[in-house]
């Protein structure tokens, strides 16, 4: 599935796949954020390569998409304040990047590193 | 001074102090984010952590430092704010696990080994840390505060330590961060830091927090008003020359952001080896520091426009000119001769920029007619191509809808001026005058001021040289000749017209002669002769 932009003389298609990366990358870089989780949170953090599990991207009507995001955060950081730093950060970057509006952005802390 | 130790009760104060020195200078820091979003309010974001930090660390009811600097991490942990706000709880956090448990009071060692615990906690809670930032700062401050609890376990000394060393890493911050070198600001985050450790050592030595803002390489940001017209009172104009010709966009860039930051109506022109400046500010040295940072200064005119507006306000003789009424539009042509000048007038041009003996009009020149020309619409024709950067910067200060002609030559501009037609809206105007310009070519004779050697020519001081349309064609010995050759060039079976411009310094017989000789040459075509009056060139051709 995709995210649908017009354009003049068609269409401009963004998969899904894309966006999950680009909130990934984004989300990663944000303090307090340890890694990105599937589900059960653990034994994703012991193979860092891809960028874009724990993201789930839905395409919605009107160039808008939703975002879900799983992360591990590091223990003793406020988790309140680096889930909003997260949002902002995804919301920012896909917008500008990719011209799609952000409609939601979901972030769930599945696991924590003490 | 020296202060051997820190107790509780001082590390109380110590957040106390630097968090209302951080308030102060908020809106400084913010002011270096280059990231609208997220943390586009890196100065907010730790102010807000650290006052929420203090607030907790007063309220603890212990003095010692142990539980003194766990409210502190507490309290940072509750009121983190933003990217910044939690990489400042998480230093306090590995700070106050570094204390954790120490009986008695803080010495420089323990200082030294809290920084430490404070940089190893932040480290690890990022995944990809990264360089340039506050993180590159605080691992720096550790160091040094390593070392120099070594040499002296002084409190004092170790804080110094770390406040000059910091200060060190800011600065190259920008090296290790292209966007922030790319802006021209050092990293905000460190620059935050920073500014809180300033307040700790401010507490220990009993100072009061300082009412103006700390600097940051320069930029100051809102001035008192002293007049409630004039918000930045000091004109500040100068050049920047580099001999080494280096002076790229990114300087230029770099240049305007900072004097930004000084006022307002500013202006940065040019490039290579020449930079023309110009700004409204309240802190005109400031404004020069900027500019001796890129070259080397000329030209230099600041003036105090608060005492210029009290004095025309003052003298009640100063006769005003009866308003003109706005006309639908409104031509500015810039000149270089009082023949010019004069035929521009006789075109209908409103207001003449003379630019002088280097035909130079400063941004300000243009901008003032601008504003003088009694209408909205209006049509700026700059004459050289020098000055069509100036004209079109002018054009963007102002509110008015200007367009400017990109006219590279005086004879382009006496042809833009005459393709004006009041009927006509102001886009037909502006199309009809750019097609108008593209058909006119431009000679100009005069003389070399140093031995070159271009297109081919090789060129004596003291030549008289040919320009067709700026480029160097004909050199000789002697005007008549030169411009002969020049229009031998020119001319070609379409050209009905050449227009001969005589300078100042000519007399009018060898213009006369001139003419004679064209026609002569040129039988078909109509030749004239009009006085120019422009300084440097001894003819001025228009061919067309």
């Amino acid at each position: 599935m995709a995210a649908r932009l017009p354009s003049q003389l068609g269409t401009i298609d963004i998969s899904e796949g894309v966006i999950a990366k680009i909130a990934g990358v984004n989300a990663t870089e944000c303090f307090g954020v340890l890694g990105l989780a599937a589900s059960d949170g653990w034994s994703d953090l012991l193979k860092k390569d891809s960028v874009d599990k724990g993201v789930r991207v839905q395409a919605m009507e009107d160039a808008k998409v939703r975002i879900e995001i799983s992360l591990v955060v590091q223990y003793g950081v406020s988790i309140k304040a680096v889930a909003e730093t997260v949002i902002n950060n995804i919301r920012y970057h896909v917008e500008n990047m990719t011209g799609l509006t952000v409609a939601d952005i979901n972030v769930i802390i599945r696991g924590i590193r003490v | 001074m020296s202060v051997n130790t820190i107790g509780g009760h001082q590390l109380k104060d110590m957040l106390g102090v630097a968090s209302a020195y951080l308030e102060k200078n908020k809106k400084a820091i913010d002011a270096l984010n280059v990231f609208p979003v997220p943390d586009g309010d890196t100065g907010v974001n730790m102010s807000l952590t650290l006052a929420t930090a203090s607030r907790e660390a007063r309220a603890c009811a212990s003095d010692s430092i142990g539980d003194v600097a766990n409210a502190m991490s507490m309290g940072s942990l509750k009121g983190a704010r933003g990217n910044s706000g939690v990489i400042l709880s998480q230093i306090f956090r590995g700070f106050a696990r570094g204390v954790d448990g120490a009986s008695g009071e803080m010495d420089g060692v323990l200082l030294a080994k809290a920084v430490r615990g404070g940089v190893e906690a932040a480290y690890k809670a990022v995944m990809k840390p990264k360089e340039g930032t506050v993180l590159t700062v605080v691992r720096s401050m550790a160091e040094a505060a390593e070392a120099a609890s070594a040499r002296n376990n002084d409190v004092m000394y170790v804080i110094d330590a770390m406040i000059e060393m910091g200060e060190e890493t800011l600065k190259k911050t920008p090296e290790m961060l292209p966007v922030l070198k790319e802006a021209g600001v050092v990293d905000a985050g460190g620059m935050g830091l920073l500014v809180i450790i300033r307040g700790f050592k401010m507490a220990l030595m009993g100072e009061p927090v300082p009412e103006e803002e700390v600097q940051i390489t320069g930029p100051s940001l809102v001035a008192e008003e002293l007049n409630t017209d004039i918000e930045f009172g000091y004109c500040t104009e100068f050049f920047v020359k580099q001999p080494k010709g280096n002076l790229g966009e990114a300087q230029v860039e770099q240049l305007r952001k900072a004097l930004e930051k000084l006022g307002d109506c500013v202006l940065v022109v040019g490039g290579g080896d020449l930079l023309k400046v110009h700004v409204h500010t309240n802190d005109p040295g400031k404004a020069l520091q900027h500019g001796l940072s890129l070259g080397y200064l000329s030209a230099i005119k600041i003036d105090n426009m608060r005492e210029q507006n009290a004095n025309l306000s003052e003298t009640p003789s100063w006769e005003e000119e009866p308003a003109e009424p706005p006309k639908p539009f409104a031509m500015i042509s810039v000149s270089a001769g009082e023949g010019f000048s004069t035929v521009f007038a006789d075109l209908g041009v409103d207001r003449v920029v003379t630019g002088g003996q280097s035909m130079n009009p400063s941004i300000e020149d243009i901008l003032t007619a601008i504003e003088e020309a009694p209408s909205e619409n209006i049509f700026v024709f700059p004459n050289n191509k020098n000055i069509i950067m100036a004209a079109q910067q002018a054009a963007e200060a102002s509110e008015k809808n200007v367009a400017v002609i990109a006219t590279r030559s005086l004879p382009q501009g006496i042809s833009g001026a005459l393709a004006f037609n009041p009927e006509m809206s102001f886009e037909e105007n502006v199309a009809a005058m750019n097609s108008a310009i593209l058909d006119v070519d431009c000679g100009q004779i005069t003389f070399a001021v140093r031995n070159s050697s271009m297109n081919g020519l090789t060129v004596e001081e003291g030549d008289i040289i040919g320009l067709f349309n700026g480029d160097m064609v004909v050199k000789g010995q002697e005007t008549q000749e030169v411009s002969l050759q020049l229009l031998e060039q020119m001319m070609n079976e379409d050209r009905e017209v050449i227009s001969i411009f005589y300078g100042e310094g000519v007399q009018e017989e060898d213009a006369n002669a001139l003419c004679e000789a064209l026609e002569e040459r040129f039988p078909d075509c109509e030749v004239q002769v009009y006085f120019g009056g422009q300084p440097v060139y001894y003819y001025i051709f228009s061919v067309e």
